[in-house]
């Protein structure tokens, strides 16, 4: 509970709680005192934040936009485990001069303009499906089951302890047209598709 | 400061350039340095900026990420950077995020991030600054640099300056030695000319000229005042030689001198006893005199002697007016004018005074004094005295004032004279010329009647009428001669040569052509000159010459002469014939007008001719008589000055 008790020692001394982090630390407090699942609803807050966060560190080819002004979508496919924290994060948030749009759907035809596209735990059965519909599209995607980053997706998130951590396929997001910060990919453990062949 | 000024020039002008050019190196190099301090501080400050600055930008991730230990692994990069003793990230919060430190230092961190900026703490450079991600920040890097790089540029930047000031002094000594070499060299070769001169005393060296600046203008009136001193030099030395000359002249003059001097005291001893015994004959002489007040003032006016001429005149015995001052001589009012100062001064500066004047006796008479006052003088030429010398001119001056009242009556008479004599002969100028009207008339109407009516008064009218005739012209003739008698008195006297031999010889022709039938020898002296009015001595000439003609007329030979007689250096002119001649004792009556020795009948004329002759001689400031017996003829001698 070390970072707890970072969280409530900050909440007394930090007094502008509308920042990225700050909200991130209120939501899972509030959680916290809320429904007693504490641990799931503080994976999620830290969870949405990185999905907020990776939007920083990487880039998309001009053309998946529709014009400079055309916002960075990010897509939910199947049941939604962050409620309206990723919402209340990337509300009034612009990355390079973009909006940041959360898009829901079961659907993935529904969600295949997305620049970021968060495969929900839902999904697991069907994810190489999901996958190899998208094909080269230049979709960031994240998911959260073991294996997705070997098996073609870009990132995956999982937990490290009570910290999340992610991995990288430096590979797939390449072959999409996607360039990812050398700072993130310092912050992330690399895979491809060698490494998951090692994996199988 | 002495030593300053005392200092030779050479050393002066490499001391100044050596300090204007060390002074301005020092400066330049503490500008310099000062300018290196500050810009490398600002170097260091933007060096540590870049740095926090790519740090910061390195560490977004992490920060994003909370993945504290990627933070450190990204301070780590600083081991590459000895200076950097420690650096922090702080979280957006204020939060020690990850902190780096150098291997064996243990720095306090601060516990929350301070402002952006950067501050010199002692020997660290500290710094703040915010990490910022798409704009907004996300959190602050710290860090602390020591100054050693800093020091080290400043120690090799101090010693790269010492090099550059030392080995600048090295060049300008040099340089300053070999360039005060162009200021002072003239110099000192203008004073060791001047040495040279000194020790000499050789005027006729000069010192060269280098160049026209002012040392050249200093050489240039150097050698003018050598040229002057050469000049005065030998002036001086001329003068010296004069002097030398003439000092060894005056030695032999004066050798001379006194040897003579010698001999003249012996001829003085010797004149002396002969100069006492003249002296006192002189004393005796001057006692005795008593037409004269002889007398010796002393240098203030007192009388010192007193001879028997003063006692006369003045009335003082010498025992009263001895020691007695002169001024009682003179008169209360000459007393009063100053008279007797002004004297003895006229006397002092003129060497003598003369004057005439009122002098006053002992018993108050008064008499007119000649005096004549002489200073006296010793060998040095100082007033010692006066003499005095006085005579009693009173006669003397009665008299002169008789002359001049004579002179004043004769004057008078004089003017009257000349005043009544004007008149008298306007008077008988307009009397002659009105009296020959009628005259014309009584001879015009004599002869018409004559003509006219000659028949009808008979043999004795016609006598009677002829004689009426003859006196009327007669008078006719006496009026020209009266008018020609005026005429020479008046009127101006002109002067000039006149050729009196050609004029008598003109007269004789004329008489000749009148008379030719006579037989008369003329001799005329050839080469007669005077000077004088030649129409006045015409009418001379033709009444003398006249005069003889006529009064030789009953002679069947006659003899007249003009010529020019000398007896006794005087000379005068003649006219000689051998004529009637006349008695001397009617001479008085000769020169009178109207007088007349011969009777009408037997020699024509009018008794005027001679008077007017005697006026014209007289006019010239000459002078005329005659010298004639009867019958033997008459002799007229005139002179014209």
């Amino acid at each position: 509970m070390s970072l707890l008790e970072k969280s409530r020692a900050l909440s007394a001394t930090v007094s502008r709680r509308a920042t990225l982090l700050a909200l991130l630390v209120v939501t899972a407090l509030r959680s916290d005192a809320a429904d007693g699942t504490g641990k799931l609803v503080r994976e999620y807050d830290l969870k949405a934040a990185f999905l907020f966060n990776f939007t920083h560190f990487v880039e998309w080819p001009s053309e998946v936009f529709a014009d400079t002004n055309a916002p960075i979508v990010i897509g939910i496919l199947g049941d939604d485990p962050f409620g309206p924290v990723l919402d209340k994060i990337v509300e009034g948030e612009t990355i390079r001069n973009r909006r940041l749009v959360i898009k829901r759907s079961q659907q993935i035809e529904d969600l295949k303009s997305c620049q970021v596209l968060f495969i929900s735990k839902s999904e697991k059965g069907h994810i190489d499906q999901i996958l190899s519909s998208l094909g080269d599209a230049s979709i960031f995607t994240v998911g959260e089951s073991e294996g997705f980053a070997r098996h073609g997706g870009i990132t995956n998130l999982f937990l490290q302890g009570n910290k999340v951590r992610f991995e990288i396929n430096a590979q797939a997001a390449k072959r999409r047209g996607i360039k990812i910060s050398a700072q993130l990919l310092a912050l992330g453990t690399v895979v491809g598709p060698e490494a998951a062949k090692e994996i199988d | 400061m002495h030593w300053l000024q005392d200092m030779p020039i050479r050393w002066k002008v490499t001391l100044v350039i050596l300090l204007t050019s060390t002074t301005t190196l020092l400066l330049a190099c503490v500008a310099f340095v000062h300018y290196e301090l500050v810009t490398s501080r600002q170097t260091m400050v933007r060096d540590l900026q870049v740095l926090a600055d790519v740090l910061g930008q390195n560490s977004a991730a992490a920060l994003q990420f909370d993945d504290q230990g990627a933070g450190e692994n990204i301070l780590l990069a600083l081991q590459a950077k000895p200076h950097l003793i420690a650096a922090c990230l702080y979280t957006k919060d204020g939060q020690r995020f990850a902190t780096y430190a150098i291997r064996g230092m243990h720095p306090q961190f601060p516990s929350q991030p301070e402002v952006e900026g950067s501050h010199f703490i002692s020997d660290r450079l500290v710094m703040f600054r915010p990490i910022h991600l798409d704009q907004k920040v996300i959190g602050t890097i710290y860090l602390q640099s020591n100054l050693d790089e800093f020091d080290d540029r400043l120690r090799s930047f101090t010693r790269i300056a010492t090099l550059v000031v030392f080995g600048a002094m090295g060049v300008t000594m040099v340089i300053s030695f070999w360039m005060q070499q162009l200021v002072s060299q003239p110099i000192l070769r203008l004073a060791n000319t001047a040495q040279v001169i000194r020790d000499n005393n050789d005027y006729s060296v000069r010192a060269e000229k280098q160049g026209r600046n002012e040392i050249g203008l200093l050489t240039d009136s150097f050698n003018q005042m050598l040229t002057q001193i050469q000049t005065q030099d030998g002036a001086l030395r001329r003068a010296q030689n004069e002097l030398e000359q003439r000092v060894r002249d005056r030695t032999a003059e004066l050798t001379t001198a006194n040897a003579t001097l010698q001999v003249e005291v012996a001829e003085r001893l010797r004149t002396g006893e002969a100069l006492r015994e003249s002296e006192s004959r002189f004393r005796s002489l001057l006692d005795g005199v008593q037409d004269y007040a002889i007398f010796r003032l002393d240098s203030g006016g007192c009388v010192a002697t007193w001879n028997a001429g003063a006692e006369r005149i003045k009335g003082y015995t010498a025992e009263e007016i001895i020691g007695q001052h002169f001024s009682r001589f003179y008169t209360p009012e000459d007393l009063q004018g100053g008279k007797p100062g002004q004297e003895l001064n006229i006397a002092i500066t003129q060497g003598r005074c003369e004057v005439e004047g009122l002098r006053a006796r002992k018993d108050g008479s008064r008499f007119w004094a000649n005096v004549v006052i002489t200073p006296l003088h010793d060998t040095a030429g100082n007033v010692t005295g006066f003499s005095k010398v006085t005579r009693d001119v009173t006669e003397r001056r009665k008299a002169e004032e008789e002359k001049q009242k004579l002179t004043d009556v004769l004057r008078g008479r004089t003017t009257e004279l000349e005043i009544a004599n004007q008149e008298l002969e306007a008077f008988s100028y307009s009397v002659s010329h009105d009296l020959r009207a009628p005259l014309r008339g009584l001879d015009g109407f004599s002869q018409a009647l004559l003509e006219d009516y000659g028949d009808k008064v008979g043999s004795d009218g016609k006598k009677l009428l002829q004689r009426i005739r003859a006196g009327s012209q007669r008078m006719g003739q006496l009026i020209d001669d009266l008018l020609n008698l005026s005429r020479v008195s008046r009127g101006e006297l002109r002067r000039e040569p006149v050729d009196l031999s050609g004029l008598a010889g003109n007269v004789v022709d004329e008489l000749r052509t009148s008379d030719p039938q006579r037989d008369v020898t003329l001799r005329i002296s050839e080469g007669l000159k005077a000077e004088g009015d030649p129409r006045l001595l015409r009418v001379v000439l033709e009444n003398l010459l006249g005069n003889a003609w006529k009064y030789t007329s009953r002679q069947p030979h006659a003899t007249i002469e003009f010529g020019l007689h000398r007896d006794n250096g005087h000379s005068s002119f003649f006219v000689r014939d051998d004529g009637v001649g006349f008695d001397m004792q009617y001479v008085d009556k000769l020169f009178a007008p109207f007088q007349r020795l011969h009777g009408m009948t037997e020699f024509p004329g009018t008794g005027i001719g001679l008077a007017t002759v005697q006026r014209v001689i007289h006019r010239h400031g000459g002078r005329i008589w005659v010298q004639a017996e009867v019958n033997k003829g008459a002799t007229f001698h005139f002179t014209l000055s």
